[in-house]
C-alpha cells in the first residue's frame, strides 16, 4: 500500500510526463476549441468582432431546422459507414500479407507508401484525372468494348468516386499502423501456438487479432474521425456535387462560415459534429473493449 | 530525470533559436525602417501567368520615384482567398494595400476598409467613369481605387464561320441561328462555355440581374430571370448546339476544345485573348460583343461579365498616405503600358487605355465597351450568389428541376440565409 | 502443397494488383510533369512524354517568380523540427495515459481526443488570432509551434504502448530502476515502430498543409513548399506543367524520409520481445 506521499509523489511525475504536451497543447488545442465553443453561442461576423452578440441556442436551432445542412449530415454518415469496414478489411489484408521483412515485401511496401506521401489535393487531381470521361478507366473500358462510366453526374456514382479515392489514399494509413502492430507482436506466442498446432488461419483469427486490438481501436475511431472530416477529397473531385449530392459536413461549416458570414452557426456545427463522433468513439471503445475482454 | 532536463534544455534552446532566427523576417513585414522609411504590404491573387514579374518591375520603378517607400508584394493563391484575407483582417497585420473585386463591400461593411474621400478629390473622380467609382463606394463613401477593368466579348472561330457562310449575330435569334449553323458532327459546337458567369449574363440580356440595387435579394427571380435561364436550357437541350454538362470532364477541356477550333463561338473575358495567343497561336479567332437579348436597356441587353477591381487600403494600416502614393503610381496612366499590356487587361481609366493594345482589332473592339459596361450590384453576399446559381444552373442541365423551379429554389435559398 | 500455390498466388495477386492501381496515376503524373502545359489534358492518355523536355523544371530554378529552393528549405525546418518535437511530446503523455493513472486521467484523455474530432477550419481562424496577438505571424515559430500538440500522437502512444506487458516494467523497477528511467530505459525504446509511424504521418500531414502556412505567412520567401505550389495557380490554368514538376520534387525528399524511417520499422520488430 502506497501511503499518501507515495502517491501524491506519484500523481506529480505523471503530470510531469504530461507537462511538455500540456503547456503547447492548452495555447494552441484547447484554447482555440473553447473560443469555437464560445462562438457557437454568438451571432455576428468575425471580421467585426465587435458586432458579435448572445444569441443562446439560436445557432443550434438553426442547424436542425435548415434543411441545407441535413443532406451533407446524410453523406457524411454514409462515408463512415462505407469506408470504415471496407479500409480497414484492406488494410489488414495487406499488413498480413507484407509484414514479414523479406526483400519482395519491402519492394510492394515502398509502392504502397506512394499514396501517402501525397497530398490529398494531389491525390484527389490523380484520381479525378483517372475517372474522367476522357481518362484511362473509361479508354480500357472503351478497348474492351464496355460503355464509360460518368461518376461525376450522377449522385450515388459520385460518392462512389470519393470513397475509391478515400480508400486509395487512405487505407494505406492504416497498413502502415497495422505493420508496425504486427511487427511487435512478441515472437514467442506465436511459436508456442504453432508448437500446440494452430493451423495460419487460426493462428491470425485466435492469437494476433487480440494482441492488436488495441491498434485496431486505435485505427477504428482514427478511421471515424477522419471521415467525419473529408473535404480536400470531395472539393476537388466533385465539388461536392452534383448538386451537393456528395457534400461532407464540412461543407455545410465552411458555407456557413464563410459564404453565409455566420461564424455562429458555424461553430455550432462543429461543436455538434465533435460530440457525435464523440460519442461513436466512446461507443466503439466500449464494444472493443468488452469484447476482447471476454 | 536527467535525460528528461536534457530534451526539456533542448527543446527551449530550439524555440529561442528559431525565434531568433525568424524575427529578422518579421521585422522585413509593415512598419518603418530607419528614420523615415516606410514598408508596405501589397497583396494580389495572380490573374495573369508573369504577373509577379510585371508587379517587380513596377515596385522598382516606384521605389526609385519614392526612395524612402519600400513596397512588398505577396501574390496570394486563388485557394483559400476567403481564409486568407479574412484572417488577416480580423487580425492586427492586414496587408496596407489590398486588391479586391467583388469581396470588397463585406470588408467595407465590416470597417476594415480606409476612407478615401480624404485621399482622392472629386476631379480625380471623375477621370474614371461613375460605374468604376459607384463599384468602390460603400454608404456613400470611397473605399476602393478603380484599377483594372475586364470586360468580355463573344469570341469566334473564323474559320468555321466563314466556311458554314455565318455573318456575325447581333440578337438572339440570330445567336441562335449561327450555332445551329455551326453545330456538325460528334464534337464541333456552335457555342461553348456556357457556365455561371455567363448563365447570369443571359438572365441580365433578358432584363433581370444578379441583385437587386441594394444587394439584398437575388434580382433574377422574376420573368425575365426565367426566360435568361431558358434561352441557355434552350441551347444545350432543345437546340444542341452547346455540349451538355458532361461532356468536357473539366472547364480547361472545354477550352482546349475552343483551341483545336471545335468550339465556334465562346465568351470569354478579355483575358482570353492572351490564353489564345500562348495556347493557340494558330487560331484565326475573332470577336463581338454579345448578341442582343430582350431587354430594355440596350446596355444589358448586350451584357457580358464585366468586373473592376480595385486597390484598397486597409484601416489598420500604419501609412495610409504611402500607401495612397503607391496606387496613385499603379493607376497612372504612363505606367498602364508596364501592367496592363502584358497581362491583358484594361485600366479602368479610359483615358489609360488610348494608348493599349493599338493594332489589335478584338481588344480596340473591347476597349469601346469600357464605358457601357455592366457590372453587378455590390452585395456581401456576392460569393453565396455564386455558390446558389452554381447549383441553379446544374439543376436545370442535369434535367433535375425547370428553370422556374430552380430559379424559385435559389431565391429562397438565399433569402434563408439573409441575416 | 498445390494449397500452398493458390495462396501464394493469391498473395501475389493482390498484392500486385494493389501496387498496380496505387502507380498507374503516379505514372501518369510523371509523365505529364515533363510535358507542356496545353497537352497536358489530351485523349487518350499519353504513357510517355514524347512530346517533352525539361523545360519545366529549369523554370523552377531559373525563373524569379518561383523561389522553389526556399520553399523547400522552409518546409524542411518547419516539418522536421514539428515532427520531432511531437514524438517527444506524444511519447511522454502516452506513457502517462497508458502507464500510470492520475487524477482527472480519462477526462483529460477524452478531452484530448476530443481535439482530434473538431474540423480544423473552425479553429482556424481563432487559432490564428492567438498566433497574431502573439506576434508570431510569418516567423518559423508561428509554424512550427502550433503543430507541436498532436492528438492523434499520443493517442497512437497510448495505444501502442498499452500492448506493452506490464510485467516489463514491473521487472524494471524490481531491478531498481526510477520512474524516468523506466521509461527512457525501457518503453521508450519499445516504442521505435509507433515513433516511426508518428514520424512519417506527422512529416506528409505537416508537409502537404494549406491552409495554416496560407494565413500565417505573408512573405514569398516564407512560403513552405505546398503553399508556394499552390500560389502557381492563376485565374486560368488551373495545372500547368510547371506545377506537375514540382510537385513531382517535393515527393523525393519525402521519400527519402520514408527510406530512412523503415529502418526504424526493423528495429522494433526486435525490441518487442518479452524477456522471460
Amino acid at each position: 500500500m502506497k501511503s499518501r506521499k507515495e502517491r501524491f509523489k506519484s500523481q506529480l511525475i505523471s503530470f510531469s510526463f504530461l507537462l511538455p504536451y500540456l503547456i503547447v497543447a492548452v495555447v494552441f488545442s484547447f484554447l482555440p476549441i473553447a473560443v469555437v465553443v464560445w462562438l457557437s453561442f454568438q451571432r455576428g461576423s468575425l471580421l467585426d468582432l465587435s458586432s458579435l452578440h448572445g444569441a443562446g441556442f439560436a445557432n443550434f436551432a438553426a442547424v436542425f431546422t435548415k434543411s441545407l445542412y441535413m443532406k451533407s449530415i446524410l453523406n457524411s454518415l454514409f462515408y463512415i459507414v462505407v469506408i470504415l469496414p471496407f479500409g480497414q478489411f484492406i488494410a489488414l489484408t495487406l499488413a498480413f500479407l507484407l509484414f514479414r521483412k523479406n526483400k519482395v515485401n519491402a519492394v510492394f511496401e515502398s509502392i504502397l507508401f506512394l499514396p501517402l506521401v501525397v497530398s490529398m489535393v494531389s491525390a484527389s487531381i490523380m484520381i479525378s484525372y483517372v475517372l474522367s470521361t476522357n481518362g484511362p478507366v473509361n479508354y480500357l473500358l472503351a478497348e474492351v468494348g464496355l460503355p464509360g462510366i460518368l461518376w461525376f453526374s450522377d449522385p450515388v456514382l459520385a460518392k462512389l468516386a470519393v470513397v475509391i479515392l478515400e480508400l486509395w489514399k487512405g487505407s494505406m494509413f492504416y497498413v502502415f499502423i497495422y505493420m508496425a502492430a504486427l511487427r511487435g507482436v512478441p515472437s514467442d506466442y506465436i511459436d508456442a501456438a504453432r508448437i500446440d498446432g494452430a493451423a495460419k488461419w487460426q493462428e491470425i483469427v485466435l492469437i494476433k487479432l487480440p494482441l492488436i486490438k488495441h491498434i485496431i481501436l486505435l485505427c477504428v475511431v482514427l478511421s471515424t474521425i477522419a471521415q467525419s472530416q473529408m473535404f480536400d477529397s470531395i472539393f476537388v473531385l466533385t465539388k461536392g456535387g452534383p448538386l451537393r449530392s456528395s457534400e461532407s459536413i464540412y461543407f455545410a461549416i465552411y458555407r456557413a462560415a464563410f459564404l453565409d458570414d455566420q461564424i455562429g452557426i458555424s461553430a455550432a456545427i462543429a461543436i455538434l459534429l465533435m460530440l457525435a463522433v464523440l460519442a461513436i468513439s466512446i461507443f466503439q471503445m466500449t464494444v472493443l473493449r468488452s469484447r476482447h475482454e471476454s | 530525470m536527467k535525460k528528461a532536463a536534457f530534451i526539456l534544455l533542448v527543446v527551449i534552446l530550439t524555440m529561442g533559436v528559431l525565434s531568433a532566427c525568424s524575427s529578422d523576417s518579421a521585422k522585413k513585414g509593415s512598419g518603418s525602417g530607419k528614420d523615415g522609411d516606410v514598408t508596405l504590404t501589397f497583396w494580389k491573387a495572380l490573374d495573369a501567368d508573369n504577373e509577379e514579374e510585371i508587379w517587380a518591375e513596377l515596385i522598382r520603378k516606384f521605389e526609385q520615384a519614392h526612395p524612402n517607400i519600400h513596397v512588398q508584394f505577396l501574390a496570394t493563391p486563388w485557394d483559400g482567398w476567403q481564409e486568407k484575407y479574412t484572417s488577416a483582417f480580423a487580425g492586427s497585420n492586414p496587408p496596407d494595400v489590398s486588391y479586391m473585386s467583388e469581396y470588397l463591400i463585406k470588408f467595407a461593411h465590416a470597417g476594415k476598409l480606409h476612407e478615401l474621400d480624404s485621399f482622392m478629390s472629386d476631379s480625380e473622380k471623375n477621370r474614371f467613369s461613375k460605374t468604376a467609382i459607384d463599384n468602390g463606394t460603400v454608404n456613400g463613401k470611397l473605399y476602393g481605387v478603380p484599377f483594372i477593368a475586364e470586360t468580355s466579348l463573344m469570341f469566334y472561330n473564323k474559320d468555321i464561320f466563314e466556311k458554314e457562310g455565318i455573318a456575325i449575330p447581333q440578337t438572339w435569334d440570330e445567336l441562335r441561328a449561327a450555332a445551329k449553323k455551326a453545330t456538325k458532327g460528334p464534337d464541333q459546337w456552335g457555342i461553348g462555355g456556357l457556365d455561371i458567369l455567363n448563365t447570369i449574363s443571359f438572365m441580365v440580356q433578358s432584363g433581370a440581374n444578379l441583385f437587386n440595387k441594394e444587394g439584398t435579394s437575388l434580382g433574377f427571380n422574376n420573368p425575365e430571370g426565367i426566360r435568361g435561364l431558358q434561352f441557355m436550357e434552350d441551347l444545350v437541350k432543345r437546340d444542341k448546339v452547346a455540349p451538355p454538362i458532361d461532356f468536357y470532364s473539366s472547364p480547361e477541356q472545354e477550352l482546349d476544345a475552343f483551341f483545336k477550333g471545335k468550339i465556334a463561338m465562346m465568351p470569354g473575358s478579355i483575358a482570353f485573348v492572351n490564353s489564345i495567343k500562348t495556347n493557340a497561336p494558330n487560331l484565326q479567332y475573332g470577336a463581338f460583343p454579345a448578341p442582343a437579348g430582350p431587354a430594355e436597356d440596350a446596355g444589358a441587353a448586350r451584357a457580358l461579365y464585366s468586373g473592376i477591381g480595385l486597390l484598397s487600403i486597409a484601416k489598420a494600416s500604419k501609412h495610409p498616405a504611402e500607401a495612397y502614393e503607391f496606387i496613385k503610381f499603379v493607376i497612372d496612366p504612363d505606367n498602364a503600358d508596364l501592367f496592363f499590356e502584358p497581362t491583358g487587361f484594361f485600366s479602368a481609366l479610359p483615358e489609360a487605355n488610348e494608348t493599349l493594345f493599338q493594332g489589335d482589332p478584338v481588344m480596340e473592339m473591347a476597349k469601346k465597351s469600357i464605358q457601357t459596361m455592366f457590372v453587378y450590384p455590390a452585395s456581401e453576399s456576392f460569393a453565396k450568389a455564386i455558390d446558389i446559381v452554381t447549383q441553379m444552373r446544374e439543376a436545370v442541365l442535369r434535367n433535375v428541376k425547370t428553370p422556374e423551379q430552380a430559379i424559385k429554389d435559389a431565391a429562397k435559398e438565399f433569402d434563408s440565409t439573409q441575416k | 502443397m498445390t494449397t500452398r500455390r493458390i495462396v501464394s498466388c493469391l498473395k501475389y495477386g493482390v498484392l500486385g494488383t494493389a501496387a498496380g492501381l496505387v502507380l498507374v496515376p503516379f505514372w501518369l503524373l510523371t509523365v505529364s510533369s515533363f510535358r507542356n502545359t496545353t497537352s497536358l489534358l489530351s485523349y487518350p492518355p499519353k504513357l510517355w512524354p514524347n512530346d517533352g523536355s525539361l523545360s519545366n523544371y529549369m523554370t523552377l530554378f531559373e525563373s524569379k517568380q518561383y523561389h522553389f529552393l526556399n520553399w523547400l528549405l522552409n518546409s524542411v525546418i518547419v516539418s522536421g523540427t514539428s515532427t520531432a518535437l511531437v514524438l517527444v511530446t506524444s511519447a511522454l503523455a502516452g506513457y502517462a495515459f497508458a502507464k500510470r493513472s492520475f487524477i482527472g486521467q480519462k477526462v483529460l484523455f477524452v478531452l484530448v481526443l476530443s481535439t482530434l474530432m473538431v474540423p480544423g477550419i473552425v479553429t482556424l481562424l481563432p487559432a490564428y488570432l492567438i498566433v497574431d496577438w502573439l506576434g508570431w505571424t510569418n516567423t518559423y515559430t508561428g509554424l512550427i509551434v502550433p503543430a507541436i500538440p498532436s492528438a492523434f500522437g499520443v493517442f497512437l502512444l497510448t495505444q501502442f504502448i498499452r500492448t506493452i506487458p506490464k510485467e516489463i516494467e514491473e521487472s524494471a523497477r524490481l531491478d531498481g530502476c526510477g520512474e524516468y528511467k523506466t521509461f527512457w530505459k525501457i518503453i521508450f525504446p519499445m516504442t521505435t515502430s509507433a515513433l516511426a509511424v508518428l514520424a512519417i504521418f506527422n512529416f506528409l500531414g505537416n508537409w502537404g498543409e494549406l491552409l495554416w502556412p496560407l494565413i500565417t505567412v505573408s512573405e514569398e520567401k516564407m512560403k513552405t513548399l505546398t503553399l508556394g505550389i499552390a500560389g502557381m495557380k492563376t485565374r486560368h490554368a488551373q495545372t500547368s506543367g510547371e506545377m506537375m514538376a514540382a510537385t513531382f520534387l517535393s515527393f523525393i525528399p519525402l521519400f527519402i524520409l520514408f527510406l530512412f524511417a523503415r529502418e526504424k520499422f526493423i528495429e522494433g520488430v526486435t525490441v518487442g520481445a518479452v524477456k522471460e
